[in-house]
């Protein structure tokens, strides 16, 4: 069975005006995600996530390299039967209702008007929006948080095989963001392949089997939630620390001494040799709290430049946990996870 | 065809909406009934003034709505980004551009349609106890070929927009209307021209833009005296240059949008 998307050395290249010169949108990127896995693209503004979600679709061609989408090139019209998008900040015709918004993309389905309105009560009342004061009103009068509902409502009409949601969180309160996660937790359940673009780094977290981060156009990390956010560490903080032992906790793991007191960073696996060499040295230990990782590290590591990219190959900063590349998804592994 | 007429329905939708649009055939419309001021004249000449003023603004207003509406129909659909959930679900471009045209055409259908129905709504009262009387009627032959030069004038400015903006694509597009509509002039300079390349640049002009002059039907209807021979095989004649004009610029813009990224 074929990846739902295989990405092979894909390349967008533009012309920088006046200039005899090109920008690498994206950048030989080589990807592929396993059916009823949910993906998380990340990478900061013009990193090139959206770039290539564009390509995945059709709307625009890669300078070099081949992207196929469920088993065909990308942009096949057969597939978008099976596909679904939900672009940032979705723009709809403003004088059309929600359910009429629906209604129309239904159609463009091949569904019959009547079926099609039937779809859209359905969809409309999924996403929350089939309260009698929202459903008839135009979205011209529609907070952001229900554009988007209305963007999944959309989204979700053929029952799509493959969703590709880009920044599906951005901009929303706190309330309107927990409802769209949830939908994606509940699409997740379901089994469906999502292609999850996003600067919400919590809900790529929660949501996603794996995330890949991608800067200036080139993957820069790749890997399971697992691989990435593993290697929990373990914070010490210590009193009574003698300028020897002081000395001596660098190599222990990360430290910041000062006169008689310490904090120290280290892997969970060694806290316990830890506690007894700076226990044999002296110092008292005051607390040991749990560090897990974030999401938000590695990514600020590698848009911040701690990450070496100068070769474009993925790496680590030696002291930091390694970030590991997964191996490629096993095929249904995720749909196993979910069911 | 289904696809596309779903993408026609939704823009004859939203361009009734449009204030400019329905401020054009508001103002059409309030002109033709102006037409009713001029009783200084005898009842012959008003009647001809009434015909002629009541075509020319017809005509006019549909030239800004055509322009209007079709230099701004894909361009918008891009700038709003509207373009990218549709051509996302199983929608061909082709599809896209001709539910465009067949959207665009509609709404003229419906603006040319009502400016039409009020104008010979007018006619006909202004006829009223009058012994010469003509059938009112007889002026649908003056709007039907008014609206297939919209029609070709549409297609010209949707193939336009598909690889200019709409400001350039505005200036194109009344330039070949213009151009057009002097096609018998050129034709003469093209054959009176002693320089050759000059010759060839008015003939190229001649021959290649759309003849919308072929659609000016005023005078028969306004001149009793001036007659059309083989009146129908005039106007089937002209329907069909409009048609097959128009489809063939359709398939260019379909070759340049299938390229185009959005």
């Amino acid at each position: 069975m074929a990846a739902a998307i295989d990405i092979k050395n894909l390349t967008k290249q533009y012309p920088v005006p006046l200039k005899r010169e090109v920008v690498n949108a994206v950048d030989n990127l080589t990807l592929e995600v396993g059916e009823g896995e949910i993906f998380g693209f990340l990478g900061a503004n013009g990193a090139g996530k959206t770039t290539t979600i564009k390509i995945l679709l059709g709307l625009i061609y890669p300078t070099k390299g081949e992207a196929d989408v469920l088993g065909a090139p990308a942009g096949d019209i057969e597939v978008k039967h099976r596909i679904a998008y939900l672009p940032e900040s979705p723009y709809f015709y403003e004088h059309m209702s929600a359910r009429e918004i629906v209604a129309f993309y239904a159609q463009l389905f091949g569904m019959k008007r009547e079926d099609a309105r039937r779809k859209a009560d359905e969809l409309v009342d999924f996403v929350g929006l089939g309260g009698k004061s929202d459903v008839n009103k135009p979205v011209s009068e529609f907070s952001k948080g229900m554009r988007q509902r209305v963007g999944i409502a959309q989204s979700l009409i053929n029952d799509p095989t493959l969703l590709f949601y880009d920044e599906p969180t951005s901009g929303l309160d706190a309330i309107a963001r927990r409802d769209i996660r949830d939908l994606m937790l509940e699409l997740k359940r379901q089994g469906k392949t999502m292609f999850l673009s996003s600067h919400q780094l919590e809900d790529v977290e929660m949501v996603c089997h794996r995330a890949s981060i991608i800067h200036k156009g080139k993957l820069q990390v790749l890997g399971t939630m697992e691989e990435l956010l593993g290697g929990e560490r373990v914070e010490l903080e210590l009193d009574s620390v003698t300028t020897e032992l002081g000395a001596k906790l660098p190599s222990m793991g990360d430290a910041v001494v000062s006169p008689g007191r310490a904090t120290l960073s280290v892997v969970k696996g060694e806290v316990n040799s830890v506690l007894d060499a700076v226990r044999a040295g002296g110092a008292t230990v005051v607390s040991v709290v749990p560090r897990k990782r974030r999401l938000e590290d590695i990514f600020v590591d590698v848009v911040g430049g701690t990450i070496d990219r100068t070769s474009g190959q993925l790496a680590s900063t030696g002291d930091r946990p390694v970030i590991a590349e997964s191996a490629k998804p096993a095929r249904n592994k995720y749909k196993e996870m979910s069911e | 065809m289904n696809t596309a007429l779903v993408i026609a329905r939704n823009t004859i939708s939203e361009a009734l909406r449009k204030k400019i649009i329905n401020a054009f055939f508001m103002v059409g419309v309030v002109l033709i009934g102006l037409t009713f001021i001029f009783n200084q004249f005898s009842p012959r000449q008003e009647l001809t003034l009434v015909k002629g003023m009541g075509l020319g603004i017809i005509s006019l207003a549909g030239l800004l709505i055509t322009v209007i509406l079709s230099i701004n129909l894909i361009p918008t659909e891009i700038e709003r980004r509207t373009i990218y959930t549709i051509l996302a679900k199983p929608v061909r471009r082709n599809e896209f551009l001709l539910g465009k045209f067949l959207g665009s055409v509609g709404t003229l259908t419906i603006n040319i349609g009502l400016m039409g129905v009020v104008f010979v709504a007018a006619i006909a009262v202004k006829q009223m106890g009058s012994d010469s009387a003509i059938n009112p009627f007889l002026l649908l032959k003056g709007i039907l070929m008014i609206f297939m030069q919209l029609v070709l004038l549409s297609a010209l400015a949707i193939f336009f927009s598909t690889f200019v903006t709409p400001l350039v694509n505005f200036f194109l597009t009344m330039v070949v209307f213009v151009i057009g509509n002097l096609s018998t002039y050129t034709q003469n300079l093209a054959q009176n021209s002693k320089v050759l390349p000059v010759k060839w640049f008015l003939s190229a002009l001649h021959y290649g833009l759309p003849n919308f002059a072929n659609f000016q039907y005023t005078n028969p209807l306004l001149q009793p005296d001036v007659q059309v021979q083989n009146e129908a095989q005039f106007l089937a004649t002209n329907c069909v240059y409009a048609v097959v004009y128009a489809t063939a610029l359709l398939f260019l813009a379909i070759f340049a949008f299938d390229r185009r990224e959005v």
